[in-house]
């Protein structure tokens, strides 16, 4: 119950700091808005643009060639422009004299479509072909939705996700921005400087001799250090959660179709936040030596895991980058977002959860070696 | 009620307690007077649990406080010598939060919070922060803080250090309530006449040692055959005070301003050769008074020393 009462007041006290409260949320939200602004232009070039020109012509208009219609919309976001013949014959004309890379003839009758090429296409033509593929697979989901509920297709092609068959590569709304790059990041970032939230529940009780007073009352030193952790937890969990909100509702940014596994990961990157910053308060009874360790230790924490700026993925960054538990949870998060695979999340919670119980296991042990009497 | 047998505390090659032995009975304001560095903290520390002794048994109550630290914690009350207290807290949390980790609750925590608020003065600045209070409101409600649970022994640590003299009055009159309430007070103070005032019985303690234990006019019979002159200049001249001392039977020569200190044997009746000296050195004098034995001189003559500076 005494780490409950201690929890509590320091939440307490907490809540009555609106300025720090603000620095904790607030300041996040603007660096995300700052640096995702003011890079939006170098995420860009990472994006995946065609920039082609095609022609496509289609005898008897029905569904296929309204679907098609939609699709070819979807492709301006990889600057593929397009326009309707009049006949193929001048679509294989334009094709010829390479006005096009490609012509689409549209078949409604046999539901199909037919690609023709000229001599330069190369690549392009690759392309244009996976996009017509992947067009086509989209179009037979829709007739199977039409057929079994058509009632919902409406739903399905205005979806915003249209996220029922992926084509990762050429899906420019996977592809994350600059502030969603940011988002995250930074999200990581702010939860690792809560470990000050933590060293200064230890600190503050200590500078202000309170700690000893709570010792004069029946708590033991392990009951006192739960509560601490209990409160940092609530606290940074509650700043998980504004800080959560705003980015996915206000800013907009994607955090992929499984938002529990990102909280989860999230969680232990809290767990490991507080633990840093109450283990090594409590291990060391030196104010300044704290607040010097943790000033010098989480920025280089953050600066290894692409915080501040995108690390090489080669050489000397990539060895150190090994040893920071935020790199391994940005990489976690990124692949969790953006792919379906989940290949650093356990890496990423071993990298937060070991270090995380070694620091408050010699604290605790510390706290129970070092009884009153 | 707590009995302490050869209790010593050292840190490093530093004897901060030395084989300290005290009975101190229930109901008592036992008074702990000794310099600044004389080991009183640290002795109160053992008690209550902060500091594990190197040597000696303490028992408080029935319980030994090497093994029944809790219980023990459960009936003493602690009001630190350092401010302990939130200042992004209300008093009334303040009061609170300490009251709860005794296991206080509800009603009854309300009811002992606004009691002990009231007691000590605060009722009006229950709502209010402590950045917001004088320094005496700050001790009070430092003081405040130890009692909300209402233990039945009180360790208070120089509960008077730096404030106004109507705040440490008003402190000194709730020891003398809290005692006639059923407390046992134990004070530390190197104020003799705090110590004086409201002690029932005083240690001595410096170096880590009790000196001398008694009630106030046991510890003052330790000097009767002592006496003070004290003599009031005109302005503060310069005064010879190895030359005063070589006077037969003068102990000790002390000046402060305008005034000269003079502990005499009592035996010895030296008061013509005192006046001669002022006179001879055409130092114009313009009162001279017989001071009572009081604690400071008891200290002075024990160990040679003052108890603090004045």
């Amino acid at each position: 119950m005494n780490s409950l009462r201690i929890a509590w007041k320091y939440i307490k006290q907490n809540l009555k700091r609106p300025i720090a409260l603000s620095l904790l949320i607030v300041s996040p939200v603007f660096l995300i808005l700052i640096l995702g602004l003011a890079l939006s232009g170098v995420f860009s070039q990472g994006q995946v643009t065609i920039d082609m020109k095609i022609g496509y012509y289609c005898e008897e208009k029905g569904n296929l060639y309204a679907g098609f219609k939609m699709f070819l919309q979807q492709l301006d976001d990889f600057k593929v422009t397009s326009e309707e013949t009049e006949s193929i014959h001048a679509g294989e004309e334009k094709t010829r004299q390479r006005e096009y890379q490609a012509f689409i003839i549209i078949d409604e009758k046999q539901k199909s479509l037919e690609l023709v090429l000229n001599n330069n296409s190369g690549v392009q033509a690759g392309i244009i072909e996976g996009i017509l593929n992947g067009f086509l697979a989209r179009f037979d989901f829709y007739n199977l939705v039409f057929r079994y509920k058509p009632e919902a297709l409406e739903s399905v092609i205005t979806s915003k996700e249209a996220d029922f068959i992926t084509h990762s590569s050429l899906n420019a709304s996977r592809q994350p921005r600059a502030i969603d790059y940011f988002g995250i990041t930074i999200l990581t970032m702010a939860i690792l400087y809560g470990s000050f939230i933590g060293s200064f529940g230890v600190i503050k009780e200590k500078s202000l001799k309170t700690l000893n007073r709570i010792y004069t009352a029946p708590v033991t030193r392990v009951q006192f250090l739960l509560g601490i952790c209990l409160g940092t937890i609530i606290i940074l969990m509650l700043q998980l959660l504004i800080l959560l909100l705003t980015e996915k509702y206000l800013l907009n940014i994607y955090f992929g179709e499984n938002v529990p596994v990102v909280i989860a990961l999230l969680f232990c990157e809290s767990i490991f936040a507080l633990s840093l910053g109450v283990g090594i308060a409590h291990l060391l009874d030196n104010i300044n030596a704290v607040t010097g360790i943790l000033n010098g230790f989480i920025p280089c924490l953050i600066f290894l895991g692409g915080g501040y700026m995108k690390l090489p993925d080669t050489g000397l960054f990539k060895i150190l980058s090994w040893f920071s538990p935020l790199s391994w949870v940005n990489k976690a998060l990124y692949e969790i977002i953006y792919s379906t695979s989940h290949h650093y999340f356990f890496p990423a919670l071993l990298f937060c959860l070991v270090p995380g119980i070694v620091l408050l296991g010699i604290s605790t042990i510390k706290a129970v070696r070092r009884k009153t009497i | 009620m707590i009995r302490i047998e050869e209790l010593s505390k050292r840190f490093a090659d530093v004897t901060a307690v030395n084989n300290v032995s005290l009975f101190i009975e229930k109901g008592t304001i036992y008074g702990l007077l000794g310099p600044n560095g004389a080991g009183k903290t640290t002795l109160i520390n053992i008690l209550c649990g902060l500091l594990p002794p190197t040597g000696g048994k303490v028992t408080i109550g029935n319980y030994d406080i090497r093994k029944n630290i809790h219980q023990i914690k459960e009936i003493i009350g602690v009001i630190p010598q350092d401010m302990a207290i939130y200042e992004d807290l209300s008093a009334y949390d303040n009061v609170k939060f300490f009251a709860s980790l005794y296991g206080v609750r509800g009603q009854e925590l309300k009811e002992s919070v606004m009691n002990v608020l009231e007691f000590t003065g605060l009722k009006d600045a229950a709502k209010k922060y402590p950045r917001t209070f004088s320094g005496g409101m700050k001790r009070r409600l430092n003081i405040a803080c130890g009692l909300a649970h209402n233990p039945e022994i009180i360790f208070m640590d120089e509960p008077t250090v730096g404030i106004d003299p109507q705040s440490r009055n008003h402190i000194l009159e709730s020891v003398k309530k809290l005692n006639k309430q059923g407390c046992t007070v134990i004070y530390t103070t190197h104020y003799m006449e705090e110590a004086e005032s409201i002690c029932s019985k005083i240690a001595i303690i410096d170096h880590g040692k009790i000196i001398a234990e008694g009630t106030n006019e046991e510890l003052k019979s330790l000097i009767k055959d002592k006496s003070r002159f004290i003599v009031s200049m005109k302005t503060d001249y310069p005064v010879d005070t190895e030359k005063l001392s070589r006077i037969q039977g003068v102990l000790h020569v002390e000046t402060l301003g305008n005034k000269v200190f003079i502990d005499n044997d009592r035996g010895v009746n030296n008061l013509t050769q005192i006046i001669s000296y002022f006179i001879g050195n055409e130092i114009p004098v313009n009162n001279l008074e017989l001071d009572v034995p009081n604690l400071e001189m008891v200290f002075l003559t024990l160990t040679g020393r003052k108890l603090r500076d004045h």
